[in-house]
């Protein structure tokens, strides 16, 4: 009897969380007693086991095959290319992707404030801030760095819940995590993560906004583990509601946590390159 | 996207070269020597057009190093040069991405069997580089028509060294230097050594060079998989 009364309970709380919003818009999950009395584990065993089980870096570089397509840039194909990545916290970013002939045909660089979109075959280079969305000025990638950064770099778990709430529920062999956030009376779904009920792999991650509208849709899968038997995903699908950016990353020769100079971040523009400020 | 196709212009280029006689995998530093007259070179000019009109066919493998900016690192890779005259070539790539790019006509397609993936280009449509990727179909003093030439030749064994820089700023945005090293007996391209603008190095070198042996056509025929993804840019 008391099973039932769980299982019962369990299903209206994960519904209550999950099934009543509009398709793109989360609500804040309705939270009760009952929920408190579900959770296997204490706040502190559930962030230590999902560190435990997933890698995050402070720095990392790869090299990746990568696909990038949005609407927004009237790419009617995706852009697929080769490439060499770079990513240190807090926010730098070099991204180079190049060609089986000569070197590089596309070179993002973000190094904390702006950003750089270098396209040495075009002997342009487009400029900005660096959380500006990149949808104007004729750019033909619509890669906004923040948004490659907020995919390969989430921050580590004690950090994402410091000062939030979380929420969690079982559905079959997922075990889905809300990240709520208050401010003032209010307050909202900030994110949600989907993990390997078994393994504690992070398999998804959606990031909304104050009003409830998804962001950044990001999704991983083939993962590998390091040394300390941690968790990177060799694939990633990170999808930008806004822009309508779809970006796909197929990983190779991983580093994370090692020394990446700071040159690395800065860009130099060549000399007759031409620079287009983005407004 | 149009400008994909300088990067095929380049690999065209070099559809011009054939051997190197060592196995280099370093990046070159070119000897300091005099600048060669002008009516040498005019003469020479004519002799590798000489040269470039008796090739029917040629094959050599290759080996290519790549400085990217500003990760660099070092990228190695190998592959085997076909040519047929008078506009057909492929490039296959091998190592950890396997990619050929086949040129016919004006026609290219980039196929990397490593993404499943075939790219489609018109050469045309970037007319800049035309006489780039005309490669052996088209004088070698065609490539000179944007660039400033200075040749080079240190000694009478060395090779001979065409030293490119660009006339315009368009140009100048985009490469800084090239040099194409002719081997001085065969008059053919043995290697060349590319610097973009952007810093990124690129160095390819020649051997195993066969030249004018029996190439069937079926060589440069490609049918795209049918499980492979299609990117036309024409």
């Amino acid at each position: 009897m008391f099973n039932r009364v769980l299982i019962i309970t369990g299903c209206l709380i994960a519904l209550c969380l999950s099934g009543c919003a509009a398709p793109r818009r989360q609500g804040i999950p309705v939270v009760s007693d009952q929920l408190l009395r579900l959770k296997p584990y204490s706040n502190e065993e559930l962030i230590a086991r999902i560190s435990d089980a997933n890698a995050v870096a402070d720095t990392l570089r790869a090299d990746t095959a990568m696909s990038i397509q949005s609407s927004w840039a009237d790419q009617d194909k995706p852009f697929k290319c080769s490439g060499k990545l770079a990513v240190s916290v807090p926010g730098k970013l070099r991204l180079a992707c190049t060609v089986p002939f000569g070197g590089t045909m596309m070179d993002i660089t973000a190094d904390g404030e702006q950003f750089y979109l270098y396209l040495p075959k075009e002997g342009i280079v487009y400029t900005g801030y660096q959380g500006d969305y990149l949808h104007s000025a004729g750019i033909p990638y619509n890669l906004t760095p923040d948004v490659i950064l907020t995919a390969l770099l989430p921050q580590p778990m004690e950090a994402l819940i410091a000062g939030k709430t979380i929420y969690y529920e079982y559905i079959g062999e997922t075990f889905i995590l809300y990240i709520v956030r208050s401010y003032g009376m209010q307050s909202y779904l900030e994110e949600k993560l989907t993990l390997d009920a078994l393994t504690m792999r992070i398999t998804q991650r959606e990031i909304f906004s104050r009003d409830g509208i998804k962001v950044l849709d990001i999704t991983v899968s083939e993962f590998v583990t390091g040394d300390d038997n941690k968790a990177f995903p060799k694939k990633m699908r990170v999808y930008h509601y806004m822009t309508q950016l779809q970006l796909e990353f197929v990983f190779q020769k991983v580093s994370m946590n090692i020394d990446l100079n700071d040159a690395l971040f800065t860009f130099t523009k060549p000399e007759h390159v031409k620079e287009v400020r983005v407004q | 996207m149009k400008k994909l196709v300088y990067i095929f212009a380049l690999s065209i280029m070099m559809s011009a070269l054939s051997y190197c006689q060592t196995e280099q995998d370093v990046i070159v530093e070119e000897p300091a020597a005099t600048a060669m007259a002008d009516t040498e070179k005019d003469a020479l000019l004519a002799r590798l057009e000489e040269t470039r009109q008796t090739v029917v066919s040629l094959e050599a493998r290759f080996q290519q190093t790549k400085v990217v900016m500003p990760f660099s690192e070092k990228e190695y890779a190998t592959g085997s040069f076909r040519y047929k005259a008078p506009d057909k070539s492929t490039w296959s790539f091998s190592g950890s991405e396997k990619t050929t790019v086949l040129i016919k006509g004006n026609r290219g397609f980039i196929i990397n069997d490593t993404l499943a993936q075939v790219q489609i280009f018109e050469i045309d449509t970037n007319s800049r580089f035309d006489f780039i990727m005309a490669g052996l179909a088209r004088p070698i003093s065609a490539f000179f028509t944007d660039f400033d030439v200075v040749v080079f030749q240190d000694t009478d064994t060395a090779p001979y060294r065409f030293h490119l820089t660009p006339k315009n700023d368009d140009l100048k945005a985009i490469v800084s230097s090239f040099d194409i090293m002719f081997d001085p007996q065969s008059l053919l391209p043995q290697s060349f050594k590319l610097i973009e603008a952007s810093g990124d190095i690129t160095v390819m070198f020649f051997d195993e060079v066969r030249l004018n042996e029996p190439l069937d056509d079926a060589v440069f025929e490609y049918k795209v998989p049918p499980t492979y993804e299609v990117i036309d840019y024409r």
